[in-house]
This record gives C-alpha cells, structure tokens and sequence, in this order.
C-alpha cells in the first residue's frame, strides 16, 4: 500500500473517531483503524463493535492495499505533521512510514485480516431525515439518558416513528425528556429502537458534515450516514419503558414563569444543598413561588419569585438538577410547568407548540 | 398383622446418648417432626403453624405411616424403630434416633397424632395431652400421618415465659424449613404461617430451584457451583461471587451428611477461601453438602444435633476451602474483569494456606484488627486540613504527611465515612427525603424478607424508601432515598431486609439503625479507582475534620493508617 493523502481532509475523520476507539482494550486489534486504499480512495474503519464507522478520503493511490494502525498514535502524528502532503506506505511485516517534509515516522501496523469486519448495511433501505429536526430531538433529551450501566434498556435514546411523525425520549428513572415531530419522509419501523447514549454522541458529531442525513434500520442496527461517514450503532436490546403511560394527562396546577428568573434563583437557593442533597421545596401560591433548601450542616435559604398562576396552595419538592438540566438547554424566555399535588410528576413545557414534554418526579417531603 | 417395626430401647444405650431437652421452642418440635417425616420416606410434607407455633404445629407427611400399635409405642419414652445395639450409634444415618422427640413433646403440650399406613383400611388417631394419653381410635385419614402439637408448654410455665414474640419464634421455624428442605429438594415442603404461605418447592426439585424457592431468584442468580473432593470427603453446592454478602453467618448453610449443622470450622474455611475478596466481617451465601463416611463424624454432641465432631478437621476443612477457592478461580477465569477487585479486608493477603495453620493464622487476623483497630481510634488528634498532599497510590489511597507522620488514607472509606456522618445528621434531623420513581421497580424478595419488610415498611419509610406490597414475595418499589438517587438499589433493598431481619438481635435500636445508614452510605459514593484532584483532596480533608471520628463505627475499615518518621528511619537502618 502506497499514497498521499492531504493532511487536512485526514484529521478530521482521525479526531472524530478517536472516541469510538477503545482505549483499554482485551482485543488490541481494536485499539486500531483499519485503511483500505483503493481506487483514489481511502476508507477508514473505526470499531468498538458497539458503534462500528467507516470514513472515505480522497487520496492519491499509487498502490492499493490495506493495514491497520493505532488509532491514537496516528492521529498524534498527523497532527504534528509539518507538511500539508502527507505519503503513507507499508513495507514487509505491516511497518507503515509515514513521511511529510522532512519528519518520517516507522509504526507497526497490525494485518487487516485481523479487524473485524464492518457490518452489512443496505444503502438502498436508508431514508432522508432532516438534519436539523434530529439535532434538536437528541439535544433536548441525550441529558437524560441513564449513565447506570445495569440498566441497560435505558441507556440510549428511544427512537419511534409512526405516520408523519417521529419521537425520541429519554429517562434515567427519575425524569424523561420526551420530543416528538412531524416528518414528511416515510420512516419504517415496525416498534421503537434504543440507541445507545455512545452512539448518539457519534451520530451528534457528523451532523455538520455536508450533504443530508440518511438512516434505517438494518436488522438489530441502525445505520446512518451523512456526507462521507456511514455509522453503525448497534441498538440496545430490551424493553424501553411504556412511557407515555408516566406523562400525566390531568395536571391541573398552571404555571408559568420566567426561565431565567427561576433558573438562577435554583442556583442561588441550591447553593446551600450540598452535592448528594439535591432537594429544593417549591411552595406555590397565588402569583408567587418561593424557594426553599434546608442543610443540616449548612443552614437554609429561601428565595421568592414572582410567577403566573392563580390555582390553590401547594408544596413540591424537586431534585434541583433535574430542574437545570432542562431550563439549561430550553430557549424560550418563559417556560410553563403543569404540577397536581406534591407526590405526583410534574410537567416542564415550553408553551410553544414544538412536541416537547419533560417529566420529573418529586420528592417527598 | 403388620409387624411392629419400634422397639423400646435398653435403658444403658438410652443413657448413653447425650441427655438434654429436645422440646426447647416450637422450632425445635417443627424440627424433630419433619425429621420423623423424613425418617418415613415422605415425599410431600406440609407445615401449618399459628402464632409462631405457640397456638398449633402441623406436620402432615405422605410417608409410611404407622400401625397402631407402632403409634401408641411412639409416645413411650426411647421407643425408636432406628436403633437396636450399640454399635448401630456409631452408623447413625437416619435423621432422628433418639426416640424421645414425640413422647417429650407430647409430655409438654396438647398432641394428637393421626396415622395410616397404606393399603390398611382405616388409621389410628391418638390423643396426647401433657403425656397423658386420653384417647386412642380408628380414624379416617389418608396414608402417613399428620401430627398436632396445640398450646406448646400450656404445664410449663417458665418455658412458655421464655418464648419469643410470634414473628421472632416463626423465624426460627422458618430456619429449620429451609435447612430441611434444601437438604431435601426431592421432596416438597409447603410451610404456612395462619394464612401466609411462607414456602411452597415442588418435589423433584433440584438443589438449585430449591435454592431459588428458598433464598429469591435473584440472589441465586450469580452463585458460583463449588464442588471437590478428596480422602473420602465430598464437597458440593454452590457460593456467591463477592457481590452478595451478609453481616451475618446468615447466607452460610452447610449440611454434613444432608445434616443441617453448625461449625466454626467450615465458616472460616469458607471465609478463607476468599481471601481478600470480602470486607471485614461480611460473609458469602454458600450452601455446602459435605459428605464423609458415617464413622469420621461424631454427630451426637450437642442434644439439638446442631454441631459435630469431625475425626481429622483440618483435613476437611481443607477439602472445603480448595473446592471453594477453585470455584472463585474459575469464575474469575472465565470473567476477568468480575468483580474481585472492587472489595477489600483487613486480613493479609500473603498468607500462603498450609493446612497446619488455620488456628494460627486466625490469631494473625485477630492480632491485625486489633492493630488496626488502635490505628482507627488513633486518627482523633489529626488535624486533617494541615495535611501536606503528597500523592496518590494507584488512584486509590491519598499519601500525605506532616512533620512526623506519614498517612496513607483510603480514599473510599473515607468518602464513606463521611457520607455516613452526612446521612446519620439527615436522618436524625429530619429523616431522608425520598425520590420518587417514574416508574416503580418490582423486587422480588426472599419469604423470610417478606416477613421482616412487611413489618417494617415504616422505618424504610423514614429511610427513604416507599415499598408497597404486590402480592406473593413481589414488592414494588416507589421511592429511594435521594442520597442514592442514579445508583442501583435493589441490592441495597436486600441489605436492609438483612439488617431488619436481624433487627430483634440487635441490642438497641439505635445500632441497627447506625447499621442500615452504614449501608445507604457504602452504596451512595463511587466505589473503586479516581484519581483526585488537589482541590478534591483538600475539600475531602476539609469533611474529614468535621467529622467525628471517635463515634460509633463498628462497622467500619480504618480510614487511615500512619507511620512515624521514626519508625520509617528505623525501617530504613537509618537509626
Ligand atoms: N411421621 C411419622 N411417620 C412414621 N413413623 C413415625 C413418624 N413419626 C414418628 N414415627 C415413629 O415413631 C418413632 C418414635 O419417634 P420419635 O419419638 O420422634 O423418636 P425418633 O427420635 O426415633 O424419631 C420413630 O422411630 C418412628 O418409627
């Protein structure tokens, strides 16, 4: 294998895919990527078998072939590399030299009948989706993805389609962020997909590439591809929870208050709970909403604001970050919150018609 | 005519079993009935108890019956069909053998017994009360026999004085259930408590569907099979991997020749072959059948039969630690990453296991916790801010110094600690704040934890948690504390119900609360390596002067160990 390649159209896909890379591997093919040169081509193929992306570069093919090399030291090298054409070839036992200006680097690759092989996809299957539209829906709910690994049905994004329209949601068992839109495009699926939090963040990183997003699903995978990247994320087996079951339909306490106001007065007021104790006590009544955060250690605080509202008396108390996490990544000036009594979930909304409803449960008190 | 098959035993072999009181609790009456039932070859038998046995134990068996004649026998004192000679004590294999369980227990309550054997027309219903029989006749039953034990100790007031509450006396009936009948899987054992039905294993099982029935299915869900032998000894059954541990000897069964017994021995063998896997004062469940020719164990040391002697133990004990050991060996083979890292203990690693030293090497243990113990109450005077940070240790341990000590600290038992103090002020301030669930987990929970979380459904309340019942041995759970908000909980569950189990042993409340706020704050901080920034380290030596060090933490691995520079410069020749 023999080519030139340019640094510039390299170093993207190399920093891309550093994080699909595993870094303490048992199987140290996987520390690799393997490079195929072909036809003024090359692929790149990242694996951690979970997420699996293959990457095309033009280049200049003098030999075709193929070879594997450590992910990392790769990308650290052409990062450093001083020239903007980079050579790249493989002599006897899988050594690659890199060379460009007057740097010449020797690595040992790894045979590429080693790496494993990237999963069939079918291009024909996969469909346009609006890129824009599925860069909201992960933003408004990957927060909210469970990091607890043993519950492994959600730690990913619920992804479901049915007749023109499209749904994500996301619980870590305390809250869920859930989005729905319409689509133009038919989308196939037969019941809903987990995708894994991992992958949404690779499928996040490739939605600047240019040209449009296209995905589908090939038997327990999801495929997507966008510009000159095609990545395919293996979906969580198991059951999401039926979860518009635990959105409330009969919340009658309305709300509506200033996003900022009450975001900064959290802040202030959960200043004095300390990082496990997350607690803070809303007491709402006519017009007003006061604060309220009690430490054994530290001390109280209150903070009292003004709102929109003119129902009965009530207390409910919330973990303060489920509270952030969602006023963080809102953008409307006023956010509306539908409540009913002090042991049952309450409802975050924009007050704009755009799909989204976010559930949190209280705490008791 | 069937052919009586008891015989009155000679008074010298009576006297020369050891004497004492077979009816000391209604546990005990469950046990020598069931016993019997067993000696019988029954293959279904049922246990029906009210009040904690106080008001009625029931045993009915499908076993072989007895004649009439046989029957009215079994209520004279050493009247046993099992042994004849003496030398037939020395080959003791049936479960009882005695032949004074039903004529004591009858002497002390209102018994009845009905009995038939098959093919015979009709059976024989005898009435006993206080040792008086009152009235014999033909009755009606099915084949086998069922035994009534009213108004236990109803002439013996002293005795019924000494009995616990109903809940404290059906655990122990459900302890010797569950030794029986995992002793038993073939047979099936249904135990009901008035109208709960505390076990119902079908028969045929095998020992680990017994288990499941006995101990919850998730428990058994991650056991490891143990099995070796050697010299005659046999080992079998199956251990926990280092994840499920109990405070207490608990989750230990072990059986000697399907016996049900009790031995120091056999716990510290199997502690031993853990080695460093588990911390300090916990212990694994492991259910063990240890089978050895009859003539190497002394069964008959202890009246309830509970203990042994072995004739070589240490050989035994051996057997018992290798088959283990190997057992946690392959596991860990087969999955290397398991979990064997993540747990620590006070007992040193380095002790090579010769068999001579098993005696000795406890000694070592005891003399390294007591050191340790001195290293933990000497932690009162430093002044943790004044600390100089050093460095740390495999992302483990902080290492710091002052002008004459050098400390090595543990950086998990120290997040714990302090999580501890924070939990135990919350807790009595104004009780832990729960965090509801979105949607509630269902935990499936052994019968004895039914029982204990049933009564105690409150206090978790206070801890937190919000349980409800969902029928059988299901609960779901709606609530958990705030503090552990993010992390698993259903293990934590289990713990507790442990911990409320054993809530009647503890000496006052207060130490079993302490107990179960030791474990919500083991399980809310992040176990295993981090490395700690320099703010990290001094905002935890920060908490760690604000916490009182000489409270109560009996529970607890020393946070901190320290050398003086003297002794490092003695170690070093330097002096
Ligand atoms: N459930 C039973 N089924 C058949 N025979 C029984 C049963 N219970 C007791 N017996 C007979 O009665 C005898 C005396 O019983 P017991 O007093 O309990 O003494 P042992 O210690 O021998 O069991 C037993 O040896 C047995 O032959």
């Amino acid at each position: 294998m023999k080519l030139t390649i340019q640094k510039n159209n390299l170093i993207k896909t190399l920093q891309n895919i550093q994080s699909i890379v595993e870094r303490k591997v048992t199987l140290p093919i996987l520390s690799n990527i393997k490079l195929v040169a072909d036809n003024n081509k090359i692929e790149i193929y990242a694996t951690n078998i979970e997420t699996s992306c293959k990457s095309t570069i033009p280049a200049e093919i003098k030999k075709s072939g193929d070879i594997t090399i450590n992910a990392r030291k790769f990308f650290e090298i052409t990062k450093e590399l001083p020239e903007e054409n980079i050579e790249i070839s493989v002599g006897e036992n899988s050594r690659i030299t890199i060379k460009s200006g007057k740097s010449r680097f020797n690595i040992n690759g790894l045979p590429a009948s080693e790496f494993p092989s990237f999963p069939e996809y079918n291009e024909g299957v996969l469909t346009v989706i609006d890129t824009e539209v599925v860069k909201e829906m992960i933003d408004r709910t990957i927060f909210a993805v469970s990091t607890e690994e043993y519950r492994h049905n959600i730690t990913g994004i619920f992804f479901e389609a049915e007749e023109g329209k499209v749904k994500m949601a996301a619980t870590d068992g305390y809250r869920l962020a859930s989005i729905e839109k319409p689509t133009e495009t038919e989308i196939k699926l037969n019941k809903g997909v987990i995708i894994p939090r991992r992958g949404i963040l690779e499928i996040k990183k490739i939605l600047d590439n240019e040209g449009s997003l296209l995905a589908g699903i090939t038997d327990n995978s999801m495929a997507f591809k966008k510009g000159n990247t095609v990545l395919i994320i293996r979906l969580i087996e198991g059951e999401f929870p039926s979860y518009g079951q635990v959105i409330p339909k009969d919340n009658n306490k309305l709300i509506t208050i200033s996003r900022e106001v009450l975001a900064s007065a959290i802040r202030r007021v959960s200043v004095l709970s300390s990082d496990k104790i997350r607690g803070i006590k809303f007491s709402i009544s006519k017009g007003k909403m006061s604060l309220y955060s009690n430490n054994p250690d530290l001390g109280d605080a209150l903070e009292e604001i003004d709102i929109k509202y003119d129902g009965d008396d009530m207390e409910v108390a919330f973990n303060v970050d489920y509270m952030l996490d969602v006023l963080n990544i809102l953008y409307t000036n006023n956010i509306n919150l539908e409540l009913k009594d002090s042991g049952s979930a309450g409802i975050i909304k924009t007050g704009l018609d755009d799909g989204y409803t976010y559930v949190i449960m209280p705490m008791r008190v | 005519m069937i052919k009586s098959k008891i015989k009155v035993m000679p008074p010298d072999l009576a006297a020369k079993i050891a004497a004492g009181e077979v009816v000391e609790r209604p546990a005990s009456v469950v046990k020598e009935l069931v016993e019997n039932s067993l000696d019988a070859g029954a293959a279904d038998i049922s246990i029906h108890i009210v009040d904690g046995g106080k008001k009625l134990i029931r045993v009915y068996d499908n076993g072989e019956g007895m004649s009439r004649e046989d029957a009215v026998l079994a209520f004279e004192r050493h009247a046993t069909s099992k042994i004849l000679k003496d030398d037939d004590l020395c080959s003791i294999s049936t479960m009882g053998f005695r032949g004074e369980a039903l004529p004591s227990i009858a002497s002390v309550s209102d018994a009845m017994v009905a009995t038939k054997v098959a093919g015979e027309i009709a059976g024989t219903r005898i009435r006993v009360r206080g040792g008086k029989i009152e009235d014999i006749s033909d009755f009606g039953c099915p084949d086998g026999t069922t035994v009534e034990v009213r108004d236990i100790f109803f002439n013996v007031p002293a005795r019924l004085k000494f009995l616990r509450s109903n809940a404290a006396e059906m655990g122990r009936i459900q302890d010797v259930v569950h030794h029986l009948s995992l002793a038993n899987p073939d047979i099936r054992f249904k135990l009901t408590h008035g109208k709960n039905i505390l076990l119902n294993a079908s028969a045929n099982s095998d020992l680990k569907t017994r288990a499941c029935d006995i101990l919850g299915t998730d428990i058994m869900r991650g056991v490891i099979p143990v099995e070796g032998n050697g010299g005659g000894v046999s080992v079998m059954g199956f251990v926990s991997n280092s994840n499920i541990t109990y405070p207490t000897t608990k989750g230990v069964f072990v059986f000697v020749n399907k016996r049900w017994i009790r031995d120091k021995g056999i716990n510290y063998a199997i502690l031993q072959a853990y080695k460093n896997m588990l911390m300090r004062d916990r212990y694994p469940l492991a259910v063990l059948f240890i089978s050895l020719p009859p003539e190497d164990v002394d069964v008959n040391v202890h009246p309830a039969k509970t203990e042994v002697r072995f004739k070589n133990p240490r050989f035994i004990y051996d057997v018992i630690s290798d088959a283990i050991r190997n057992a946690i060996l392959q596991k860990n083979k087969d999955y290397p990453d398991g979990t064997v890292t993540a747990l620590h203990t006070s007992v040193p690693q380095d002790r090579i296991r010769e068999p001579a030293i098993h005696y000795q090497t406890q000694d070592i243990a005891d003399r390294q916790a007591a050191l340790f113990e001195k290293a933990f109450h000497g932690t009162n005077g430093i002044s943790f801010p004044e600390l100089n940070f050093v460095g740390q240790l495999w992302d483990e341990y902080i290492i710091c110094n002052d002008e004459s000590m050098f400390y090595i600290i543990d950086q998990h038992a120290a997040a714990e600690r302090i999580a501890f103090e924070r939990i135990r002020k919350e807790y009595y301030s104004y009780g832990i704040r729960g965090q509801i669930l979105l949607v509630p987990e269902i935990i499936e929970v052994s019968a004895a934890e039914k029982e204990a979380l049933d009564s105690s459904i409150d206090v978790i309340k206070d801890l937190g948690f919000e349980i409800e019942q969902f029928g059988g041995n299901t609960f779901i759970l709606k609530a958990v504390p705030e503090i552990l908000s993010g992390r698993g909980c259903s293990g934590l569950l289990k713990d507790m119900t442990e911990e409320i189990c054993s809530f009647g042993k503890a000496a006052r409340i207060e130490d079993a609360i302490d107990a179960i706020l030791v474990k919500l704050a083991c399980h809310s901080v992040i176990r295993g390596r981090r490395k700690l920034t320099r703010d990290e380290v001094v905002s935890l030596f920060k908490q760690l002067s604000e916490v009182d060090f000489a409270s109560n933490c009996p529970h607890g691995r020393p946070v901190v160990k320290m050398f003086s520079k003297t002794e490092i410069e003695t170690m070093l020749k330097r002096r």
